[in-house]
C-alpha cells in the first residue's frame, strides 16, 4: 500500500526538513543531505523539487527569500512539530529493538 | 560524415526506463538526443560515450510553453547542481543526461516519481488515447452495425473492409498501451510502498505490428478502389498528414515567436478543428462535382436495353450509370438503364436496373441471399419464389408488395452469383433465358 502523505516521514523527507531547521536553498540541501548522512542518503534533485514543493503546499516549510531563481525556506511550526512527531517514532523504535533485542546485540 | 540523424522511436510516454536504456546505448555510438516529440527524434554527433541518462516528468510543463517556467529552470538548476544536463524536452518529458560515472538519481523517492509520471499522464498521454478508443469504439460498432444492416454493400467495399481490419487493430494497440500503463502504475505504487522503483516496459513490437497491419489494409484497400472514390481517399491521407504536420508546424512556430501557451492551445485546438472540416468540404465539393456513378458506354455493360427490346438509346434522355464495388470477398455490380419519351415512342420512361453480386468466399453466398431477400422488408415488400428454369437459375424469386401484388422485380442465384433485376415490364421467356445467359454465368 502507498504511504499515505506524510503520516509518517520517507528518510529524504526527514533530512530534508532536518536542513531546513535553519533557512537554506535547495542546493544547500543537496549537498547538506549527503554530508549529514556520511552519504548514507541522498535526495534526487527532481525529488527535493517535489518534495519542497509538497512541503510548501502543507504549510510544512515557507518561502524566505528569493534571489532570482534562487529560493530559501525555513520550517514552520507545524514542519517543526512532524519533525518531532518522527524523531519520537523513530526512537521508540529504537527503545523497542533495545527492550527486546538487548543491550548485546547494539552497534 | 553525417552530423544529425532522425528516427522514429517507439516508446510509450511512461516507459522512462526504455528511454533511458536506449539513449545510453545511442550515446556510446556517438548520438545525443537533442530534440523529441514530433514524428522523428532527433540525434547530433557526439564523441562515442558512456552517460547516464534520465527521464524525469515535469507535470507543470505544456508542450505549449514558449520556454521553460521559472519553477521548470528552478528544477533544471537543481538538476545541474548534481552534474545533469538537459538534452531535450518535450511537454512533460525531460531528458538529462549525466557524465559522472555513478550519478544521484534525480528521482530518489519512487512514490512521487509515480505520481509526477500520472500528473503528466493525464495531462498529455491519457486525453488523447482515451480519445482515440472512443472514436474507434464508435468507427468499428458503426462498421459492425453496416455489416448486419447490408453485408453485400459492406462486405463488397474495400473501404469497410478496411475498416474491418484497422479499426480492430488500432483498439488493440490503444488498448495495449492503456492497459499496460495502468497496470504498470498498480504495480509501481504498490512498489512505492516498499520504498522500490518498478522498471517501466514499452511493447514497440505491438505498436509497429498494428501500424504495420494498418499500413497495409490501406494500400490493399487503394489498391482496390477505382475512379472517383480512389481520388477522394487519397486527397484525404494526403490532407490527414498534412493536417498533423501542419498543426505541429503551427505550434512550433507560435513558441518560436514566444507567443503565451494559452494563445498557442487555443490556435492549435482551433487549427485542429478547422482544418479537418476545410478537408471534409474540400471532399464534399469533390464527391459532388464528381458523377459519382460512372455513366458508360453501354457496350461495357453485360447486359442492355438494346440486348432485351432492340431499341437503341439515343443519348439524350437516355441515362445509363454503373457503380462497381469489388474486394477480395465479394464484387457488386449495379447497373441502370432508361430510355427516354422520344426513343419509347412517347411512351414515357423505360427501363432496367439490375445488379451482379459475384461471392467469392462461398461461405457468405446465403448470407448474401438471404440479406437480398430481406432488403424489401423495411418497405412493406417481400419476395416469394418463382419459376427458376425460364431464368436458368437454381432458385428465383419475385418481388411483392404487401397488398400490391408481384412487381417486375427478381432475385435470382446462380452459382457463385447473385442477380437483382427490376423491369418497367414483364418480361418475355426469351428476355428472361437472356437473363440468365448474360448475368447468370
Amino acid at each position: 500500500m502507498p504511504r499515505a502523505k506524510f503520516q509518517t516521514l520517507t528518510e529524504q523527507m526527514f533530512y530534508v526538513l532536518l536542513c531546513l531547521r535553519e533557512e537554506c536553498c535547495g542546493m544547500d540541501i543537496l549537498d547538506q543531505v549527503p554530508a549529514m548522512t556520511g552519504g548514507r542518503v541522498s535526495v534526487g534533485s527532481g525529488t527535493l523539487y517535489n518534495l519542497l514543493e509538497q512541503f510548501c503546499g502543507e504549510d510544512m516549510i515557507r518561502e524566505t527569500r528569493v534571489e532570482g531563481r534562487k529560493r530559501s525556506y525555513l520550517l514552520t511550526a507545524r514542519g517543526r512539530e512532524m519533525l518531532e512527531r518522527e524523531y519520537g517514532r523513530i526512537r521508540a523504535q529504537a527503545e523497542d529493538y533495545r527492550r527486546y533485542m538487548g543491550k548485546g546485540q547494539e552497534r | 560524415m553525417k552530423q544529425t540523424k532522425r528516427r522514429i522511436e517507439w516508446f510509450s510516454f511512461y516507459d522512462h526506463t526504455g528511454i533511458e536504456r536506449h539513449l545510453a546505448r545511442m550515446a556510446e555510438r556517438g548520438w545525443l538526443l537533442e530534440k523529441f516529440g514530433g514524428f522523428t527524434w532527433h540525434y547530433r554527433r557526439i564523441e562515442p560515450k558512456r552517460l547516464t541518462f534520465s527521464v524525469s516528468y515535469f507535470p507543470k510543463a505544456s508542450v505549449f510553453d514558449p520556454e521553460p517556467s521559472e519553477e521548470q529552470e528552478t528544477f533544471y538548476d537543481f538538476c545541474a547542481h548534481t552534474g545533469w544536463t538537459l538534452a531535450a524536452a518535450s511537454a512533460q518529458m525531460q531528458v538529462f543526461y549525466n557524465e559522472r560515472p555513478d550519478p544521484v538519481p534525480i528521482d530518489t523517492d519512487p512514490a512521487l516519481e509515480v505520481d509526477a509520471v500520472h500528473r503528466s499522464a493525464k495531462k498529455s498521454f491519457l486525453p488523447p488515447q482515451i480519445l482515440l478508443l472512443a472514436v474507434g469504439a464508435l468507427n468499428f460498432g458503426q462498421f459492425l452495425w453496416h455489416l448486419f444492416d447490408d453485408p453485400v454493400a459492406t462486405l463488397s467495399s474495400p473501404l469497410h473492409l478496411f475498416s474491418l481490419v484497422c479499426w480492430p487493430v488500432v483498439l488493440l494497440m490503444i488498448g495495449t498501451e492503456l492497459g499496460a500503463y495502468f497496470l504498470w502504475r498498480g504495480r509501481a505504487r504498490k512498489a512505492a510502498g516498499r520504498g522500490e522503483f518498478l522498471a517501466t516496459r514499452s511493447r514497440p513490437a505491438v505498436q509497429a505490428a498494428g501500424l504495420a497491419v494498418v499500413t497495409a489494409g490501406l494500400v490493399w484497400c487503394l489498391a482496390y478502389l477505382r475512379g472517383w472514390m480512389l481520388s477522394v481517399m487519397v486527397v484525404m491521407l494526403v490532407c490527414m498528414f498534412g493536417i498533423v504536420a501542419l498543426v505541429l508546424r503551427l505550434r512550433e512556430w507560435l513558441k518560436g515567436k514566444k507567443v503565451p501557451a494559452g494563445v498557442n492551445r487555443a490556435a492549435t485546438l482551433g487549427a485542429c478543428v478547422a482544418l479537418p472540416l476545410v478537408v471534409v468540404a474540400l471532399v464534399m465539393a469533390l464527391i459532388l462535382s464528381s458523377p459519382g456513378r460512372e455513366r458508360r458506354d453501354p457496350g461495357e455493360l453485360p447486359l442492355t436495353l438494346a440486348d432485351l427490346t432492340g431499341r437503341q438509346p439515343a443519348g439524350g434522355d437516355s441515362v445509363d450509370y454503373r457503380d462497381f464495388s469489388q474486394s477480395p470477398l465479394l464484387s457488386r455490380l449495379t447497373v441502370n438503364q432508361q430510355l427516354g419519351p422520344e426513343e419509347t415512342g412517347g411512351g414515357g420512361f423505360r427501363g432496367i436496373n439490375y445488379g451482379v453480386v459475384r461471392v467469392k468466399l462461398p461461405a457468405l453466398y446465403n448470407v448474401c441471399k438471404d440479406s437480398l431477400l430481406r432488403q424489401y422488408d423495411r418497405y412493406d415488400g417481400y419476395y416469394v419464389p418463382t419459376d427458376p428454369a425460364p431464368w436458368g437459375a437454381v432458385e428465383a424469386y419475385q418481388s411483392a408488395y404487401a397488398g400490391g401484388g408481384p412487381v417486375d422485380g427478381y432475385l435470382l442465384c446462380y452459382p457463385g452469383r447473385i442477380v437483382e433485376i427490376g423491369f418497367d415490364w414483364e418480361p418475355t421467356p426469351e428476355q428472361m433465358a437472356l437473363v440468365g445467359e448474360r448475368l447468370g454465368g
